[in-house]
């Protein structure tokens, strides 16, 4: 609250001085300001509401401010820039504060606040399975100092916090429980480094230490188990679990123009003088009792864990002007990251541990070439290809999961042209097929298409219509792990469309509207164990998805003083996922859920504006959402009133 | 050696020489004063944004620095006789702008930035002579909007990402256009989501090697958690249908359930390989 009143003073004090401030001729200040006061009335479901808006609600806003001050040779100072919004409550919040002077010095502030609020709902009922209620905090400072042109020292300090609940999975001696837990996060970076100009070279250094603390101190009592008809509780249960580390990187990066036509870039990054670690410590206590009544108790349970990484990564692009129409263009990647660690376990305080060595090697190699050829202004032609090669190794996943991946090769050509063949009309289409020797994991798929395209025409001036079209689709054919000369596919494909139509009318109007759809299809063959472990009944995971949305704006001024704006969206999706298996005799698993919603959001707002720039207004916001799970349904209004000036 | 017993004779040439190259670089130029008496709302509008900080105020060539000498222009008052940006292809907008920018961190790489590519020119997104921040022509996500047409659009839904800036992620002059490396440390979205960078003793292959718009659709989703697909079983069968799906978890009860109502460390986990708790 005290914050509240603190920004809602500062914001009048500016309201009441910026005025004075604002200069005419060359520089001074310019920006403005929104004070506003917003009602929220939600009917229905507002935790459906709340989750779809993070908690946005009523109360007193700084809606915005602005400020831009510039002034010539003014002694310490040439520049200051401070902008924030949300301020007073809303469920995002920003400041950001920039001064300098020119060839001295450079400062900036930036503050954020993110609300998160997630009620994770049955898809049937309205079952509040738990409320996941998060909040991160982050504040960076950053100082650039310019000694001479050719050297800027940079350093930085970052701090993140992230606090609130969480929902976890307890297994405890196979019960399982799920529990909200508190999770309390701090991350914080400081940098150091500087940039240099020797010459036409440019050397970039950064040396970042990053210091991290993770904490989870779940304490419970009464909780029923989830499964086997919640016969299993837990009378008492307290885990407290610390997990810390470091993370350190140096960069080095070297830009050099190697005479007119050749432009070459080689960046290396890793962990070369510091440390990548992490460092987990669990302790639990338990009571309770099993699904069949015995007791479920354990003491001084624990786990300890220990991984340390190495990381490198080298970068390197290089362009080439062959002649004034062709350029050619590589980019390298060489990635290594290796994390190898120790855990030892005992979390049921049976007095033997368990101890586990874990590794997980990742390492990725790629190359691309891209040939781009503008044989005249209206036309530009593109081709390339990449390869990529990645490789993972672990162990420590137990059995199966311990699998070696290795991608082999995965080739991809790439085309694209840009036409311009009138002023008025502009298009650029891109189409990438690729193909993947072995995939990685079923996402990396098999075979690979996509194309995009985007046109714009122009026919006037005060007129813009953009149309965007995608189309892919992914295919993988990945060995079964518990049958390797088996194999299951894996087909995820899908459009989308969008049109939209922007024109302004006279200096008074102008309005653009927007339709955009999408639709995405999924066809997985899925193994079910019926039978228990090993027990197989073949079937299909068919996901299908179409998205529809309408949206736009007008934006309009009656006289010099009035000036008034409506926004819309509209937007549906509409999905069925069904499970179908093939068991003989039937029936065998046979599972199909419907996705449906509707979400309507319509704004009108009026402004009037006094002489100076002051000016008063308010909007009318309306919201519809309709559930496939009617129980989820709301509706809602919001009315906001503002006040505010320019300057 | 040669050039030191003649060097009264060489050291004034070479000094003549710098001199004369130092005139004809000014050859032409008016300064911003003379476009002021013509151009003067624009002038004073330009004196307003980081490029005359930049400029330092006082150096006479702020206007010509991309207009081009603009002597015959103010002799003859004819608008061809002077270079208009509007007119110029964007490989030739870009070069110009890149002789100044060339050397920031950012643009090392530009040539070869998709937007390069793209023969999108820097004055589609920048307008030197307004005073917003970064001289952006609009602010916000909606600068990015009239293009990405389709992005824009799940940045409308319910539940979108939170930040209106897409230069919070991407950077626009980049090669690899996301803000920082995805690879490296997952870094793009654990800037803010920092509680998900690990290392983790158990990380999940797909987000050490794949990234997080594996499972996430990043820009809006009409799906909890910004996911490609619900209900979430659909997604996580993906990668995990016909591999590893033991007895229990074709039970009916769970087929209704979100995978990760059990597995909720699903980013990484310390203590469960299974990613069950953190």
């Amino acid at each position: 609250m005290r914050t509240r009143i603190v920004y809602i003073a500062l914001s009048a004090l500016l309201l009441s001085v910026v005025p004075a401030l604002a200069e005419d001729g060359k520089g001074g200040l310019e920006g403005s300001v929104e004070l506003l006061y917003r009602d929220v009335d939600i009917e229905g479901e507002s935790r459906k509401y709340d989750e779809d808006y993070d908690g946005l609600d009523s109360g007193v806003r700084l809606g915005s401010l602005s400020a831009n001050w510039l002034q010539p040779a003014s002694g310490k100072l040439d520049y200051a820039r401070l902008d924030m919004s949300g301020l007073g409550g809303d469920p995002y919040e920003s400041t950001k504060l920039r001064l300098g002077r020119k060839d001295k010095f450079d400062l900036s502030f930036n503050y954020t606040k993110r609300d998160y609020i997630y009620n994770l709902f049955e898809l049937v009922g309205n079952e509040d399975g738990a409320t996941w209620d998060a909040q991160r905090r982050i504040a960076d400072i950053a100082l650039k100092l310019y000694p001479s042109d050719n050297v800027k020292l940079v350093f930085e300090f970052r701090d993140g916090q992230r606090s609130g609940t969480s929902l976890v999975m307890k297994d405890i001696s196979r019960q399982l429980f799920r529990l909200e837990t508190p999770l309390d996060v701090n991350e914080k970076r400081y940098t150091v480094g500087g940039d240099f100009k020797l010459g036409e070279v440019d050397f970039v250094v950064r040396q970042t230490m990053r210091r991290y603390v993770n904490l989870f101190d779940n304490m419970t009592e009464q909780n029923l188990g989830i499964e086997l008809g919640s016969l299993t509780t837990l009378t008492h249960y307290d885990w407290n679990q610390r997990d810390s580390g470091s993370t350190d990187w140096t960069s080095f990066k070297v830009h050099a123009p190697l005479g007119s036509r050749v432009d070459l870039t080689i960046g290396v990054l890793g962990t070369f003088l510091g440390d990548d670690s992490l460092r987990s410590n669990v302790s639990v206590n338990a009571d309770g009792t099993d699904f069949s009544g015995a007791p479920l108790s354990f003491v001084d349970g624990f786990s300890r864990a220990d991984l340390q990484g190495d990381t490198t990564l080298v970068d390197a692009d290089l362009s080439v002007s062959v002649i004034n129409e062709l350029d050619v263009h590589l980019q390298y990647r060489e990635f290594d990251r290796d994390l190898a660690g120790t855990a030892d376990e005992d979390l049921e305080g049976t007095g033997t541990s368990s101890s586990v060595n874990v590794q997980n090697d990742y390492s990725l190699s790629t190359m691309s070439a891209i040939v781009n050829y503008r044989p005249v202004r209206q036309i530009g032609l593109r081709v390339g290809y990449r390869m990529i090669d990645r490789e993972l190794q672990r162990t420590g996943f137990l059995g199966v999961r311990n699998i070696d991946y290795d991608s082999k090769d995965d080739d991809t050509l790439i085309f694209g042209i840009t036409l311009k063949p009138v002023d008025w009309f502009r298009l650029n289409a891109d189409l990438e097929d690729g193909e993947v020797t072995q995939p990685f994991t079923a996402v990396a798929p098999e075979e690979s298409d996509h194309l995009r395209v985007r046109a714009t025409f122009t026919p006037q001036d005060n007129m813009r219509i953009d149309l965007g079209y995608l189309d892919f689709e992914s295919m993988n054919t990945a060995p079964d792990i518990r049958d390797l000369g088996s194999f299951w596919n894996g087909l995820r494909e899908g459009q989308s469309l969008s049109v939209s139509f922007w024109n302004r009318v006279g200096e008074k109007i102008d309005y653009m509207l927007r339709y955009a759809g999408q639709e995405i299809e999924t066809n997985v063959g899925v193994t079910f164990d019926t039978a228990g472990f090993f027990g197989t009944e073949t079937g299909f995971s068919i996901f299908d998805n179409d998205n529809t949305q309408y949206s736009g704006y007008v934006n309009c001024a009656f006289g010099t003083r009035w000036k008034g704006n409506v926004r819309f969206m509209a937007a549906e999706s509409d999905g069925v996922n069904v499970l179908t298996g093939d068991a003989t005799p039937a029936p065998g698993i046979v599972n199909s859920e419907s996705i449906k919603q509707e979400l309507v959001d319509l704004e009108v707002g009026l402004n009037y504006f006094f002489d100076g720039g002051m000016f008063v207004g308010g909007s009318y916001r309306m919201l519809d959402y309709e559930d496939g799970n009617t129980l989820l349904d709301y509706d809602g209004e919001i009315i906001t009133l503002r006040a505010g000036l320019r300057f | 050696m040669w050039i030191l017993r003649r060097k009264w004779v060489v050291l004034p040439l070479l000094l003549f020489a710098l001199a004369a190259a130092g005139a004809s670089a000014e050859e032409g130029y008016v300064g911003d004063e003379t476009c002021a008496m013509c151009h003067d709302e624009i002038t004073l509008q330009f004196s307003r944004t980081p490029h005359a900080v930049a400029s330092g105020w006082s150096v006479e060539k702020g206007c010509e620095s991309c207009h081009g000498p603009g002597e015959k222009h103010v002799d003859e008052g004819d608008p061809e006789l002077i270079r208009q940006p509007s007119d110029l292809s964007a490989r030739e907008v870009n070069t110009m702008c890149m002789d100044c920018h060339k050397r920031q961190e950012s643009h090392f790489s530009f040539r070869q930035s998709i937007h390069s590519l793209g023969d999108v020119a820097c004055t589609s997104c920048h307008n030197p002579h307004v005073t917003h921040d970064k001289m952006l022509e609009r602010s916000g996500r909606q600068l990015c909007s009239d293009c990405h047409q389709a992005i824009a659009s799940q940045f409308d839904l319910a539940r979108s990402h939170p930040d209106d800036d897409c230069s919070s992620c991407h950077d626009p002059h980049q090669t690899r256009s996301l803000r920082t490396d995805t690879t490296a440390f997952r870094d793009t979205c654990v800037n803010c989501h920092f509680e998900k960078t690990g290392p983790f003793l158990y990380d999940h292959d797909v987000a050490l090697v794949d990234g997080c718009a594996t499972c996430h659709e990043v820009h809006g989703s009409p799906n909890r958690h910004l996911l490609k697909h619900e209900p979430q079983v659909n997604l996580c069968y993906q990668c995990h249908s016909a591999a590893v799906t033991p007895g229990w978890h074709s039970v009916p009860r769970f087929l209704n359930e979100k995978c990760t109502a059990c597995h909720t460390a699903i980013h990484g986990s310390n203590t469960s390989s299974f990613f069950l708790e953190e």
